[in-house]
C-alpha cells in the first residue's frame, strides 16, 4: 500500500488558441498509492480529462512528468498494464460484443483464446451473457457501459482508470460496478476514478484528489478529511441546558430546549454519553455531525475560488 | 508487427459488409454492361477473320472498362471517402482512444490503417477483376479471349495495388493531421484530378475531344505488360488516331526511375511525415 504506482510531477499543459495559450494543468503534482481507489474529483473544466490523458499518453504535456510503476508512461511495457474505459462509450457498433472484446484484449497482448474465454466469465459475471449474438449497436446504454468495462479489466490490469464509469447506469447497475471496483482493488488493482457522482464515490475511495483550474487542491485519504470535517457531536436530551452545564469542559450549542451540539471529536462520543448518564439525564440519540464528502469538496473548492 | 496486422485485418473485417458488396454488385454490372456496349460497337467495324484483332478488341474494350471504371472514378471516390474518415474518424468518435491507450504505438495505429485500407481495396479490386472474365465467358464471349482478359484483370489489379499505394498514403496523411473530413475529401479530389485529368482536359480544351485514356497509359508503359501487346497496342494507337499531339502526354513513357519514385517512394516519404506528425499531436 505504500508504493506510489503512479506519480505526477509538475505536470504542465498549453493549449495552443488562436489568441494565445491557454494552460490547462498548471504544475499539477500528485500520486497513487499502489492497491488504493482514488476519487478524481474537480469541476467541468478541472483538468481532469486533460491529466488523464496525459497519463495515458495521449495528450503530450507541455511539461512535467509521469511515472508509472516507475517508468516512463508512454512505455509498451508500461501500457500493457493499464486498463482505461473512457467518459463517452465508444464502440465499433457494428461489432458483436466477444469480438469487440478479443480485439481488445489481444491489442493488450493477449493470447485470442485467452482473451475469449476472460471475456466470456465477465460478461457471464456482468449478467450480459445473453447478449453474444446481438451487435453492440443494438445494446442498451447499461449494458454497453458494462462491455465498456470489461475492456478496461480484461487483461487485469495493476493500474484502471475509470472516466465517469457510473454515468446513465441504473441505481442497481451503479450499485453492480462499485462493487466490481473494490474487489478489484481488494486483488491488488490501483484504481483511479473521475466521477462527478461524490456520493457514490464515497463509498468506495479511499483517496481523494481535487484539482481546480488545473491546479491541485486537495489529496488526502477519505477518512482523514472525513475526521477534519468533523461538525461534532448531536446530543438529544430531555434537558439540553442542563446537558450544557454537565459538559462544561466542552463547547456547547443549545440549538432548542432538546438539543445540543458538542464540539468534540468522534471518538469522545463516549464519554459525553456517561458523563450525561451519570447526571442522570435522558439520552434520546447521540450522533457524530460529519459533513458529506459533497459539501467537504465544495467547501475546499470555495476556498480557493 | 503483430499489433499492424491486427489492426488491418480488424479494418478489413469490419468494412467486408453490405455496403462493400454492393459496391462489388454495382462495379460489376456496370462494367459489363458498359463491356458489352463498346464491344458491340467495335465488333461491326472489324473482320472477324482476324482473331488477333478481336482479342485485341475485348482486351482493349475490357482495359478502358477497367480504367475508367474498376479503378476509375467509383473506385476514387470510394477509396476517398474511406482515407478521409480513417484516421479523423477514429480520433474524433475516441475508438482510438481504447487502441493508443494500449500497448499499440501510434505508428503501429497509422501503419494498420494503411495496410488495412490498402489490403481491403486490393482485395475488392481483386473479386471484380477476377470475377469479370468468367462472367463474361458465361455471357456468351467466346472462352478463347478469356486468357487475355484474365490477363488484363492481372495487369489492372497490379495497377490498382500502386494507385491505392499511392493514394492511401496521401489519404491517410490528410486524414491524420485535417479534422474535418470534407476537407480532407476534397483535397484528395483535387489531386487525383490533378494527377490523371488536368492534362487531358487541357488537351480537350484545343481539340474538342473527350477520350481521358492516354493520361492513365503511362502506367501501362511501365508494367510487365508484355502478355498484351495487341490490347496496349491498341489502346495507343487508338488514342494516338484521336489525341491533337503527343505533347501534352503524362510521363509517356515513364522512366523506371520516375516510376519508382511516384510509386513507392512519395508514398512512403508522405507516410512517414504522417507518422511524425501523429506522433506529436494530442489525441483529445
Amino acid at each position: 500500500m505504500t508504493d506510489n504506482i503512479l506519480l505526477i510531477e509538475n505536470l504542465v499543459k498549453d493549449f495552443k488558441k488562436r489568441k494565445g495559450t491557454k494552460r490547462v494543468l498548471d504544475n499539477l503534482s500528485f500520486f497513487v498509492r499502489s492497491g488504493s481507489i482514488v476519487g478524481f474529483v474537480g469541476p467541468n473544466g478541472a483538468g481532469k480529462t486533460t491529466t488523464i490523458k496525459s497519463v495515458l499518453d495521449l495528450i503530450r504535456p507541455t511539461s512535467g512528468q509521469i511515472h508509472i510503476f516507475g517508468k516512463d508512461n508512454f512505455q509498451k511495457e508500461v501500457k500493457s498494464k493499464i486498463g482505461y474505459m473512457p467518459e463517452k462509450d465508444v464502440f465499433y457498433e457494428e461489432m458483436y460484443p466477444l469480438e469487440y472484446l478479443v480485439y481488445l484484449g489481444t491489442l493488450s497482448g493477449m493470447d485470442k483464446e485467452e482473451a475469449k474465454e476472460i471475456s466470456l466469465e465477465w460478461m457471464k459475471t456482468m449478467g450480459i451473457d445473453t447478449a453474444l449474438d446481438t451487435k453492440i449497436k443494438n445494446f442498451s446504454s447499461g449494458m454497453k457501459k458494462k462491455i465498456f468495462f470489461i475492456q478496461a479489466v480484461l487483461h487485469d490490469p495493476s493500474l484502471i482508470i475509470l472516466d465517469e464509469p457510473t454515468a446513465n447506469l441504473d441505481p442497481l447497475a451503479q450499485e453492480q460496478l462499485l462493487f466490481f471496483m473494490k474487489s478489484l482493488a481488494q486483488r491488488g488493482s490501483t484504481i483511479l476514478v473521475s466521477s462527478h457522482n461524490i456520493e457514490e464515490l464515497e463509498k468506495i475511495v479511499d483517496y481523494v484528489v481535487v484539482i481546480n483550474r488545473g491546479k491541485l487542491i486537495l489529496d488526502s485519504p477519505l477518512e482523514k478529511l472525513r475526521e477534519e470535517s468533523n461538525k461534532g457531536i448531536e446530543v438529544n436530551v430531555n434537558n439540553s441546558a442542563l446537558a450544557a452545564q454537565i459538559l462544561l469542559n466542552y463547547r456547547t450549542q443549545i440549538i432548542d430546549k432538546d438539543t445540543l451540539i458538542v464540539d468534540a471529536l468522534p471518538n469522545e462520543k463516549n464519554n459525553i454519553l456517561k458523563l450525561l448518564i451519570e447526571y442522570g439525564l435522558e439520552i434520546r440519540s447521540i450522533s457524530t455531525r460529519k459533513q458529506s464528502l459533497w459539501n467537504i469538496i465544495l467547501e475546499i473548492l470555495k476556498e480557493n475560488e | 508487427m503483430n499489433k499492424i496486422i491486427q489492426v488491418a485485418l480488424n479494418f478489413i473485417r469490419r468494412n467486408l459488409n453490405l455496403k462493400s458488396l454492393i459496391y462489388i454488385l454495382f462495379i460489376l454490372l456496370s462494367s459489363l454492361i458498359f463491356f458489352f456496349i463498346s464491344t458491340s460497337n467495335l465488333h461491326s467495324n472489324l473482320n472477324e477473320n482476324d482473331l488477333r484483332v478481336w482479342d485485341s478488341n475485348y482486351s482493349g474494350a475490357f482495359l478502358i472498362v477497367g480504367l475508367l471504371w474498376i479503378i476509375g472514378i467509383p473506385f476514387f471516390v470510394y477509396l476517398s471517402f474511406f482515407l478521409a474518415k480513417s484516421i479523423s474518424d477514429e480520433v474524433s468518435s475516441g475508438t482510438a482512444l481504447l487502441i493508443l491507450t494500449r500497448p499499440v504505438s501510434r505508428k503501429e495505429f497509422i501503419l494498420g490503417k494503411f495496410f488495412g485500407i490498402t489490403f481491403f481495396f486490393t482485395l475488392i479490386n481483386g473479386i471484380i477483376l477476377f470475377t469479370l472474365p468468367p462472367i463474361i465467358n458465361l455471357l456468351g464471349v467466346s472462352a478463347v479471349y478469356i486468357p487475355s482478359l484474365m490477363l488484363t484483370s492481372l495487369a489492372l489489379f497490379f495497377y490498382g495495388i500502386i494507385l491505392c499505394f499511392v493514394f492511401s498514403a496521401i489519404g491517410i496523411f490528410f486524414s491524420s493531421t485535417i479534422n474535418k473530413n470534407l476537407i480532407s475529401v476534397s483535397l484528395l479530389f483535387i489531386l487525383i484530378i490533378l494527377s490523371f485529368f488536368v492534362p487531358f482536359i487541357f488537351s480537350s480544351m484545343n481539340k474538342d475531344i473527350f477520350f481521358p485514356l492516354k493520361p492513365f497509359s503511362f502506367i501501362l508503359d511501365l508494367f510487365p505488360l508484355k502478355f498484351t501487346p495487341s490490347s496496349i497496342s491498341l489502346i495507343d494507337s487508338f488514342f494516338d488516331s484521336f489525341y491533337w499531339s503527343n505533347t501534352i502526354i503524362i510521363a509517356n513513357p515513364v522512366s523506371p526511375i520516375l516510376f519508382f519514385l511516384i510509386s513507392f517512394i512519395f508514398p512512403v516519404v508522405t507516410i512517414l511525415f504522417c507518422l511524425y506528425l501523429f506522433s506529436k499531436r494530442d489525441i483529445t
